[in-house]
């Protein structure tokens, strides 16, 4: 056969079927879902060098379906002690949305959190458990922190401790320019002032940034991560820290955004649409990678706010304004958003109960989850194979 | 064919077996190894382009493909779930031996959207299979002896939990 083309030809290869280009085997494998890739492993030594490097995990992650949740669930106890334990479920939120109960029904516990653990976010498929000890007889805590990757198993190596005003909260992010997991803590001492720790996993240290300029209301609130940026709702120095709500104006809510590339900080302005304090605290959030923000109206209505491009101040969108009396709450609580802002989750009226609302048809549904005394978290999650050093 | 517009120009490729296709150039554009070649050329192409590595079976699948998500995108609403349809009989429609022949083609020709619909496709088929379905299925010889691969099993325990064994 004669290649003959003005002197140039497309430059052949030999024809192998049974034996795939690597380039090809990589391609595929970073569609399969993580457990079973990894039992690919076993395949040949060559499989198990392509399967092992961050650079391929990277690609995998990137693959992995985005549609997952965690659903942790923490023994309630009345002080935060040691007695109480863990549960997880992994789901997708199609099947924890069709079947709250019998998905939670699934949990299986969780050994590697004690009850001293907190959650503080999670990222790429890894979970940042914060430890705290709260000293005895005074307002000082000890903090340190380790990231899990609760499908694998993996779990670092704790943080440097800090030893901080118990007035302190978490926020846990990755910044892509470092390829680095970072955590960040807000600290408020007596006389107001609000300073910042970063720690990066990895590292010896934590870095201290002088002045943060808000607080947020309610310490167990994270720091909500988007677009490699820590978010907290807040008061605005000097206000935060204890506060008397029905002193509060308008002016004094602040929205920080912390970046975790550049260590600084800058204020995100609220919806134009706020026109009045609203009777309690909003609730700031990112579910499925949106920033939402969400408020009562007059203590009869729930209002959800989208910014539907992060950063656009002008982007924020009234998504729904119902009665609580419709939903069936008496407020806003533990709330959590699926399906792009349709799909609302909400702690009930009664003992156990969560709402679900459909902003698409308007339907109300009222499940009993969890029969025993726990609380329920969830998180936004993909599966990856991520195991930072 | 009949009915080309004067300015969609026909390129010819030939397959390893000598059978001709005229495509489309706007056709010839997803096969960025032949786009590539194309715009290398000092001068127009008019003679057929000859393809050392590409079979007539492949071509035919790969053009059969093409036209067809052409067709879906150009044209009315529901494009979408007729897409879904054909892409899953286009999938069915093939042996494993013929998924692979397949990939191949398109990697040689670098046709993106295809490439990773059936790779895609492969990591369907192999996830749920046995490690020893899949070195058949690639063709692998293994190369770990029973004690490498009994480590390797225990340093990845979680993965392995409430699965049979090959």
């Amino acid at each position: 056969m004669q290649l003959h083309f003005e002197g140039m030809h497309m430059a052949p290869q030999h024809p192998t079927v049974a034996l795939l280009l690597c380039e090809v085997v990589m391609e595929i494998l970073s569609w399969v879902p993580a457990k079973p890739l990894t039992r690919l492993k076993l395949v040949c030594k060559s499989w198990n060098s392509i399967i092992s490097p961050p650079h391929f995990i990277k690609l995998h992650l990137h693959r992995s379906p985005k549609n997952a949740i965690l659903l942790f669930t923490r023994t309630a106890t009345l002080t935060f002690d040691e007695k109480a334990k863990w549960g997880l479920v992994f789901s997708s939120i199609e099947s924890f949305i069709q079947n709250p109960s019998s998905t939670l029904d699934a949990q299986e516990n969780l050994h590697s959190l004690h009850g001293q653990d907190w959650v503080s976010g999670s990222c790429n498929g890894l979970v940042c458990v914060a430890h705290i000890f709260d000293h005895p007889n005074n307002d000082i805590s000890d903090i340190w922190f380790r990231l899990l990757n609760p499908l694998t198993g993996f779990i670092s190596e704790n943080s440097p401790y800090l030893r901080v005003n118990v007035n302190n909260a978490f926020g846990f992010g990755y910044d892509e320019s470092s390829d680095s997991y970072k955590v960040l803590t807000l600290i408020r001492d007596s006389s107001g002032t609000v300073t910042a720790q970063v720690y990066s996993f990895g590292g010896s240290s934590w870095k201290t940034i002088n002045s943060f300029p808000a607080f947020p209301f309610c310490v167990e609130d994270n720091g909500h991560f988007i677009r490699g940026t820590l978010n907290w709702l807040g008061l605005r120095n000097p206000h935060g820290g204890h506060y008397d709500w029905a002193a509060v104006t308008l002016d004094m809510l602040m929205i920080v955004s912390f970046d975790l590339k550049s260590d600084t900080h800058k204020q995100i302005l609220l919806p134009k649409g706020i026109d009045e304090i609203p009777s309690e605290e909003p609730t700031l959030g990112v579910w499925g990678n949106s920033l939402y923000l969400l408020h009562d109206y007059k203590k009869t209505h729930f209002i959800a706010w989208q910014m539907k491009e992060f950063g656009d101040e002008n982007s924020w969108t009234q998504l729904l304004k119902i009665s609580f009396q419709n939903l069936g709450v008496e407020r806003l609580l533990s709330v959590f958003i699926f399906e792009n802002g349709n799909i609302f989750m909400l702690r009930g009226r009664h003992r156990f109960e969560e709402v679900f609302y459909d902003r698409r048809d308007n339907s109300v549904k009222r499940i009993n989850i969890l029969a025993d005394n726990s609380y329920l978290i969830a998180i936004d999650y993909v599966e990856s194979l991520v195991q930072p050093c | 064919m009949s009915g080309i517009s004067d300015t969609e120009r026909m390129i010819t490729l030939k397959t390893v077996e000598g059978t001709l296709f005229d495509v489309k150039s706007s056709i010839a554009k997803d096969l960025k190894t032949v786009q590539a070649f194309i715009d290398d050329s000092d001068d127009d192409v008019t003679s057929p382009i000859p393809l050392p590595n590409v079979f007539t079976r492949e071509l035919s699948r790969i053009l059969d493909y093409l036209n067809n998500h052409h067709r879906f995108r150009s044209g009315i609403e529901k494009a979408d779930e007729e897409m879904a349809r054909y892409d899953a009989e286009f999938a069915k429609s093939m042996s494993h031996e013929e998924l692979k022949a397949l990939i191949l083609a398109a990697n040689y020709l670098n046709v993106k959207d295809l490439l990773e619909f059936l790779n895609q496709t492969v990591a369907d088929v192999i996830q749920n299979k046995s490690v020893e379905f899949v070195r058949n299925f690639f063709g692998i010889e293994n190369d770990y002896t029973p004690e490498e691969e009994e480590k390797l099993r225990n340093e990845n325990e979680w993965a392995f939990n409430g699965v049979e064994q090959d």
